[in-house]
């Protein structure tokens, strides 16, 4: 056990425990906004309904959302001195643009949606809510784009010993920003879609003319358009990641043997230690080649064009990303067949809905798995090509400060999702018709 | 460029500064809460109090914290990993005390409730006085950067340091709670309101006669920095007389606001003391300052456009959203309570 394993370990959990309340927060608040604006310009008494019912477990997500954010942007400098003091002159811009511009808008219009019912005019309020969903989503692009810079740096020159931004604009139109940014936003709103679709189902298999009925319709048409755009963005980003991250791309389809016109295996078997697969099976002609670069004959880089430190791991980095591709065609799949029972109006299949009611926690395994693919998978570094993740731990710690805050965190995290899968349940099955 | 660096000192000042004077009367009312409450009500009126502002006064402290990070990059490297087990302790108590507000009023138990709500407000505010009370009396900085871990912080100057800001937090949080509440709870507050004035002005007296600022030696009474921390002590001084004119008056939005003012100006004779250093060290070849630790000139002036930019924005949208919420809260009208 060193000081750096703890501290990534330590980054590791805290920041993966984050991110199971991130995407619900991006997801959720964009259909409860949707919904109140139904409500505003209907007047109907069942959008109300869902309004306070999903924006009761929204509430309940954010909390403990906002309070672990915090901790993240502090460790930068607590556990990562050497990082911070290297790629701050960049990375601090976004993170400190993200607290200006996002995290005060989501904050303090969220106190005022809370408290303003019956206070502010009906108009005031729902702008309130749209604001708090415009301010969680700018802060999903500009923590973004710094992880863009992570994964593809641009805008910079190497000066006075560190990274310095010389090209704001390049670092904003960084297009492996972009991409991710919106293959992650949309990955969020499935979560929410299928928070919203599950949280319905369980209320129609007591009820079939539940107000939920609404909650789920909306919430399928949200579910399928958004899929469908983690589809097209995902594919996006997979031509970024083979241009920019070989190794990455190599380590998600583990790849070993560089080849011009590669085909694609449907069944693969990794064998790391011998840096070779063990099974290869169900080839799709030149695919491979098609999926880094839409071009059959392109060349794609296997990992024995790497020297053995600068490859990430391979297994977990290629299990994550098969997992969450196969989740991903799962999850248009079941939002499609959703919108047509919705507009058919025969909501009433128990095994469905019971699928949909379980079908809950596979979105937000399929967003942990991408994390894990894009963090684990640009391993060893911690700036692509620039830093590694051994040089950006902090020199000055001790480990039993390390091993002191791992544990706190991992005492209080662990009461945290408690509490959260405890309130959310319980809220989740009250009963609003 | 220097002119910049000394921009961003300001900035980082006010950000801090702003952060301290907001957020201190939440952290004061969650250190007050279970002292001054008889009942579930009333601990449930202070809560919604502070309800709609908390969250977005601890935006304060992330901006403070993303600032430093953008503009002095090696002064957030350095100062977040010194103060390490510190500052890990504030942030575990600013999340149980966020989460406390949110799910007190979704469980059946209290209690633990509201000893997280004490502790996760306790603990930050007299942390972070430990922190500054190092600061602005210079650290022990040696080539190997800061090595004598927390309980190296914990001297005089920084236990002092940390009581004041404790009972200074503690009095604005009192006057807040003067202000924002109706009935006869307003009335037991006021006679806390008229205590917690003696030991501010008290303590006030205390840190003025052994400013840890004498001990730093970087500290010059006789330069710019010295003049303007003179001037902001003096006018915090003149304040807190003024708050006591207005608390014997019983004028409680008046108080609050003069309290607002005092800690602004407390807090900026600190930050103006330690000018230019963000870190001083007892050994001044250490100085982690505004010019050894700045990023480039270039990132300076894309983050001064954003400030001066986004944050009047910000300032105007929170206090339109206080003056929308202003009501007053009475623990006897449940209607008023949402938590």
């Amino acid at each position: 056990m060193d000081l750096l394993f703890l501290s990534r370990l330590q980054f590791a959990m805290t920041a993966a425990f984050h991110f199971l309340f991130v995407p619900m927060t991006l997801g959720v608040v964009v259909l409860v906004a949707i919904m109140q604006t139904f409500w505003y310009k209907t007047g109907e008494e069942r959008w109300l309904k869902l309004v306070k019912f999903f924006g009761k477990l929204f509430l309940i997500n954010f909390a403990i959302g906002v309070v672990t954010g915090i901790s993240l942007e502090f460790q930068f400098g607590m556990n990562w001195a050497e990082y911070s003091k290297y790629v701050g002159d960049i990375f601090g811009v976004p993170l400190a643009i993200e607290a200006t511009v996002a995290f005060f808008l989501e904050s303090v219009f969220l106190g005022l949606w809370i408290f303003g019912w019956n206070k502010v005019s009906k108009k005031i309020h729902l702008i309130s809510i749209w604001m708090v969903a415009l301010g969680s989503n700018l802060s999903a692009l500009w923590i973004l784009f710094a992880n863009g810079f992570m994964q593809r740096p641009v805008g910079y020159i190497l000066a006075n010993g560190r990274v310095e931004l010389v090209n704001f604009s390049e670092f904003l139109l960084n297009q492996y920003g972009w991409v991710k940014f919106f293959h992650t936003v949309f990955g969020a709103y499935v979560v929410g879609a299928f928070f919203v679709m599950g949280v319905s189902a369980y209320h129609l298999l007591k009820n079939r003319e539940s107000v939920f009925r609404s909650s789920f319709k909306l919430a399928a048409y949200f579910g399928a358009l958004s899929s469908v755009f983690v589809f097209i963005f995902g594919d996006f980003h997979a031509k970024d990641i083979s241009k920019f991250q070989p190794t990455k791309f190599a380590a998600m389809e583990s790849v070993w043997e560089t080849k011009k016109g590669a085909d694609y295996p449907l069944i693969v078997v990794p064998d790391e230690k011998n840096e070779k697969n063990l099974v290869e099976a169900i080839k799709i002609p030149k695919f491979l080649s098609i999926l880094a670069a839409y071009n059959p004959n392109y060349e794609v880089k296997g990992l024995r064009d790497f020297s053995k430190e600068d490859r990430p791991p391979v297994l977990i980095t290629f299990l994550s990303f098969r997992i969450m591709v196969v989740l991903g065609f799962l999850f248009i799949a079941l939002s499609f067949i959703s919108v047509y029972l919705s507009y058919k109006n025969k909501l009433d299949n128990i095994l469905f809905l019971k699928a949909m009611l379980y079908s809950i926690p596979l979105p937000y395994i399929a967003m942990q798995l991408g994390w894990i693919v894009a963090e684990v998978g640009r391993q060893p570094w911690a700036v692509y090509g620039l830093l590694k993740t051994k040089d950006a731990v902090s020199q000055n710690l001790s480990l039993n400060q390390v091993i002191f805050s791992f544990l706190g965190y991992g005492l209080v995290y662990t009461f945290l999702g408690i509490l959260g899968f405890y309130l959310m349940v319980k809220n989740a099955k009250k009963s609003i018709d | 460029m220097e002119y910049l660096q000394i921009t961003w000192f300001v900035l980082w000042s006010v950000l801090w500064v702003v952060y301290f004077a907001l957020d201190g009367f939440d952290l004061g009312s969650g250190i007050l809460m279970n002292f001054i409450s008889k009942n579930d009500d009333e601990k449930r009126a202070v809560i919604n109090t502070v309800g709609p502002f908390w969250d977005g006064n601890e935006v304060w402290l992330i901006t403070a914290g993303g600032a430093t990070f953008a503009a002095f990059p090696k002064a957030y490297a350095n100062m977040f990993s010194w103060f390490y087990i510190p500052l890990f302790m504030v942030l575990i108590g600013l999340i149980l005390r966020g989460v406390s507000f949110e799910m007190r009023g979704k469980t059946e138990s209290k209690k633990i409730w509201d000893v997280f709500i004490f502790v996760g407000s306790l603990l930050p505010v007299f942390l972070l006085g430990v922190a500054f009370g190092n600061i602005w009396s210079g650290v022990n900085i040696t080539e190997k950067g800061y090595t004598e871990g927390t309980l190296g912080l914990l001297n005089f100057n920084g236990i002092l340091t940390g009581f004041t800001f404790v009972v200074f937090v503690c009095m604005h949080g009192a006057l807040w709670l003067y202000y924002k509440i109706e009935g006869e709870f307003k009335l037991r507050i006021y006679g806390v309101v008229r205590k917690i004035w003696y030991v501010s002005a008290f303590l006030f007296g205390i840190f003025i006669l052994f400013i840890p600022h004498t001990l730093n030696p970087n500290f010059n009474l006789n330069s710019f920095s010295g003049y303007l921390t003179v001037i902001f002590y003096g006018l915090a001084a003149f304040m807190i007389i003024l708050i006591k004119k207005s608390i014997d008056k019983g004028r409680d939005y008046i108080s609050f606001l003069k309290s607002f003012v005092f800690m602004i100006f407390w807090f900026a004779g600190g930050f103006a003391s330690q000018y230019p250093n963000l870190i001083p060290s007892k050994n001044m070849e250490f100085n982690v300052s505004i010019f050894n630790s700045s990023s480039s000139f270039y990132t300076l002036k894309i983050m001064t456009i954003v400030a001066l930019v986004f944050v009047p924005i910000v300032v105007a949208y929170q206090i339109w959203i206080y003056k929308t919420l202003n009501h007053k809260i009475n623990p006897v009208d449940k209607e008023s309570l949402f938590y």
